[in-house]
């Protein structure tokens, strides 16, 4: 009925944007799946996909995880319960082994099955690109695009003719009694600019739904950040360092929770994660080069017997980009080389289920834009993408793909664009999908046998094609000074080879052990529709979209199970810029999400419909001091994500005060 | 035939029967004094022993519990009949009526090893206090304890 309605009410509007003789208002964007982005913030190769989460969001929010981040986003969300140590996230239903994650370039590689948080200090990043297709070439390694995320720069905090400054911010929780302190220091003159930045965060147990703990949710984070800029005559220089360390005593498994004295499921654990990075624009010639050295470590500590096992990984990356200007034409030339090595041990001793092992991924690519006319703009692209996986304890793996994108945008009027996106994806396994080994979990000794982790050589590289066809309208309705934006459209998405993990259980009398192997399924399709509308007048921001996804294995005849329920985000801000003041509501309405998989040992249970919502407020009290706060959840709504097992935070506040002190 | 002998028997001792109630199983102990581990990190066990004038029944669910990587929600129910024959002892069997599991492929996975079920046979019974303890050294079902030439011991407590 509510979909019918907000059908009918697209419709209606959109009829009345064609009957209107309007005057144009283009100078504001209005991106209503990202916030606030500014569109030179990130030059993407086709902006027709992706959803942007801009500084001007994420300076008015408190956000203390990913998903607090992308709570706003009708696309991308995270899975995994209310632990962020568990977060994972989900772009259109895939989840984030299927995606890349990239922070300033710097592509994040480390995953294991139960820790997929991505480790960075939320309050150092100022946009979050999602792309929700492949169609952006300049990333690799995924079968439904992913998420790129960028951090704060001096500029930021300077403005006008300011030179130098320092900021401190302190935040608050209630839900988990999470405590942040961050101070910021900057400095930028003609030709160069630094930021330090370091943070360090505490939380407590969460409070649920049902206001009961949520036990081994605490968690201590470090974060340092130093970025250097420095110009040299047309040449841009980077350096960049950052670090990221969690302590918690999260269950060995972050998305399940277990008995609290139940010494095995539990443990002490450490993530730790560095990045090195050097940059360089050389702007005369459009062209950009990376190296980057990223080391994550992970170490979980055993409660029961203090057995330690550290999963390692060490990724270095080279990124070129050169642009190239032709009349009509918009060419990208570029190419991405990675190299993984991981390496586990338990007891000082090998670690089967994380094996030693070394992956290379390289990729090439081009991708050209043409005007062909005034109102039609063609994009082609073409890539070459390669992988080789080896272990000292099986053969080499490897495997290549070409893959192809091409997308037209037909603009029949100033204000409505058609576009079509066709794209090809392409995801490696992982050395630890492929060559996983060792106890998985241990049966119960009177019928179920334990379960191991078995090898699978012939896994196989996961391919995408996608294809998109969508319009977007924006235009005057009653005033010049109104904007609405009506948006539409519907995808296919073909997966071959989709990677899932087959858990096989047996019975003690069948003589053998269950097993937990990474497997493909030959054919999975996921389908989805997206609506939204938006509608800008002088301070008042109106926003609203529905998402659909839905997905099927081919292969087995099974649901994917773990997508997210068909939901409605609403987003309202009344932005007073006289009085520095900016307050809003937002709300998820998330439907009931039954297609699961009820005769199989899968986990995943029906979720019900739930209305969560949120209001958020950001006062600018003088030059130097901001303040902001959310109420979220305020009804105390008891719910859960789809493919959850825990109940989410109950209503919660965050206050956050920022004070800064800039010097001309 | 299984029918017709418990009729007979049935009609040659009317009036005896077992301590008549519902129990639920404590554990399971092999006759060499070694308990069976029943349950688990991720499998809970929950079985219910049911004893009225001449009928029995057991209701075995074995559910995983909500921390487990996997979701397993089992029952199998047996029904019987019994007759106390002489001093702490009874012939009766005890036969599977239905299994039932949310996963299809655990189902025939659990008919091929059916838990607690007995063919018609004699069975040792004792009470002490709220406890019972059963036990038949002929079992078709004899779990682990085969490995070591004991039988399993079912000791019940009333509810």
């Amino acid at each position: 009925m509510k979909q019918k309605f907000l059908l009918v009410f697209f419709i209606s509007l959109w009829s009345n944007s064609f009957a209107q003789d309007g005057t144009y208002n283009l100078e504001t964007i209005n991106i209503y799946e990202g916030q606030g982005y500014s569109q030179s913030d990130e030059d993407q190769a086709n902006s027709n996909s992706f959803d942007l989460i801009g500084a001007e969001y994420l300076e008015n929010s408190n956000n203390s995880s990913l998903d607090d981040i992308l709570k706003f986003s009708a696309n991308a969300t995270t899975s995994g319960g209310p632990r962020s140590s568990g977060e994972s996230v989900q772009i259109r239903g895939l989840q984030s082994s299927k995606l890349y994650m990239y922070v300033d370039g710097v592509k994040q590689n480390f995953r294991t099955d139960h820790n997929t948080m991505l480790a960075i200090d939320t309050e150092n990043i100022k946009s979050v690109a999602i792309d929700k297709d492949t169609s952006n070439f300049s990333k690799s390694g995924s079968v439904g695009g992913g998420v790129s995320l960028r951090t704060v720069d001096a500029s930021d905090y300077l403005s006008g003719k300011q030179t130098k400054g320092a900021s401190i911010i302190s935040s608050k929780q209630g839900s988990n009694r999470e405590m942040y302190y961050g101070v910021k220091a900057y400095a930028r003159d003609k030709d160069s600019s630094t930021i330090l930045s370091a943070g360090k965060r505490n939380a407590q147990d969460i409070i649920l739904g049902d206001r009961s703990s949520l036990p081994r949710s605490a968690y201590e984070d470090d974060s340092f950040l130093a970025k250097f800029n420095y110009k040299v005559q047309n040449i841009d220089f980077l350096i960049q360092g950052d670090y990221f360390s969690r302590f918690d005593n999260v269950p060995i498994n972050p998305t399940l929770d277990p008995p609290v004295d139940d010494m095995e499921l539990n443990g002490k654990n450490t993530v730790r994660r560095s990045t090195q990075l050097i940059g360089v624009d050389l702007k005369k010639y459009q062209l950009q080069l990376r190296i980057s050295n990223t080391d994550q470590k992970l170490k979980k500590e055993r409660e029961s017997d203090g057995q330690v096992e550290k999963r390692n990984i060490n990724s270095k990356q080279f990124s070129v980009d050169k642009k190239i200007e032709l009349s009509k034409m918009r060419l990208t030339v570029g190419g991405e080389f990675l190299a993984d090595t991981l390496s586990g041990t338990r007891k000082q001793e090998a670690l089967e289920s994380y094996p030693n092992g070394r992956s290379r991924q390289n990729s090439i690519y081009v991708d050209g834009e043409l005007q062909v006319s005034k109102e039609v703009v063609l994009g082609v692209g073409i890539k070459h993408q390669d992988y080789l996986l080896e272990s000292n304890k099986f053969e080499s793996k490897e495997d290549q793909g070409l893959l192809k994108k091409v997308n037209v945008t037909i603009k029949p009027f100033e204000s409505l664009s058609l576009y079509s996106n066709y794209s090809e994806g392409f995801n490696s396994p992982k050395v630890q999908d492929v060559f996983a080994d060792g106890l998985h979990h241990p049966g119960d000794g009177f019928f179920i046998a334990d379960n191991y982790f078995i090898p699978n050589e012939n896994l196989k590289v996961e391919r995408s094609k996608t294809i998109e066809i969508g319009l977007k309208l924006e235009r005057n309705i009653f005033a010049t000074d109104d904007l609405i934006s009506l948006s539409a459209s519907k995808y296919w998405s073909h997966i071959d080879n989709y990677i899932y993990l087959e858990k096989i259980d047996r019975a003690i009398f069948d003589g053998v052990n269950g097993t937990t192997q990474f497997v493909n399924a030959d054919k999975v399709s996921l389908t989805g529709n997206e609506l939204g509308i938006g509608y800008l007048r002088d301070q008042f921001e109106l926003r609203a979209s529905y998402v659909k996804i839905r997905g099927l294995n081919k292969s087995l005849g099974l649901y994917i199970s773990d997508l997210p329920a068909d939901h409605y985000n609403f987003y309202l801000a009344h932005n007073l810029d006289q009085y520095g003041l900016t307050y809003g509501y937002q709300s998820v309405l998330s439907l009931k999400q039954d297609r699961i998989n009820r005769e199989t040992t899968e986990r995943i249970d029906e979720t019900p419909s739930s209305f969560v919502h949120n209001l958020f407020i950001s006062k600018l009290i003088s030059s130097s001091l901001k303040a902001n706060i959310n109420f979220d959840n305020f009804t105390n709504r008891r719910y859960r994500k789809h493919a959850s097992n825990i109940l989410e935070a109950g209503k919660d506040y965050k206050v956050s005060i920022e004070y800064k002190l800039n010097l001309l | 035939m299984k029918f017709l002998f418990t009729l007979l028997f049935i009609a040659s001792i009317a009036n005896a029967s077992l301590p008549q109630g519902n129990y639920v199983l404590k554990k399971i102990q092999c006759s060499n004094g070694e308990d069976l581990k029943l349950g688990g990190k991720f499998m809970l066990y929950d079985v219910s022993f049911d004893i009225t004038d001449v009928d029995i029944k057991m209701t075995a669910i074995a559910k995983s519990a909500k921390w487990a990587p996997f979701k397993l929600d089992c029952t199998q129910v047996n029904v019987g009949k019994y007759s106390l024959i002489g001093d702490n002892q009874y012939e009766g069997y005890l036969a599977v009526d239905t299994v039932n599991c949310n996963a299809k492929a655990w189902e025939s996975i659990l008919r091929k090893q059916l838990f607690g079920v007995e063919e018609q046979g004699v069975f040792t019974y004792e009470v002490d206090g709220e406890e019972l303890k059963i036990s038949n050294p002929d079992t078709v079902t004899p779990y682990s304890c085969k490995k070591t030439g004991s039988y399993p011991i079912y000791i019940y407590t009333k509810k």
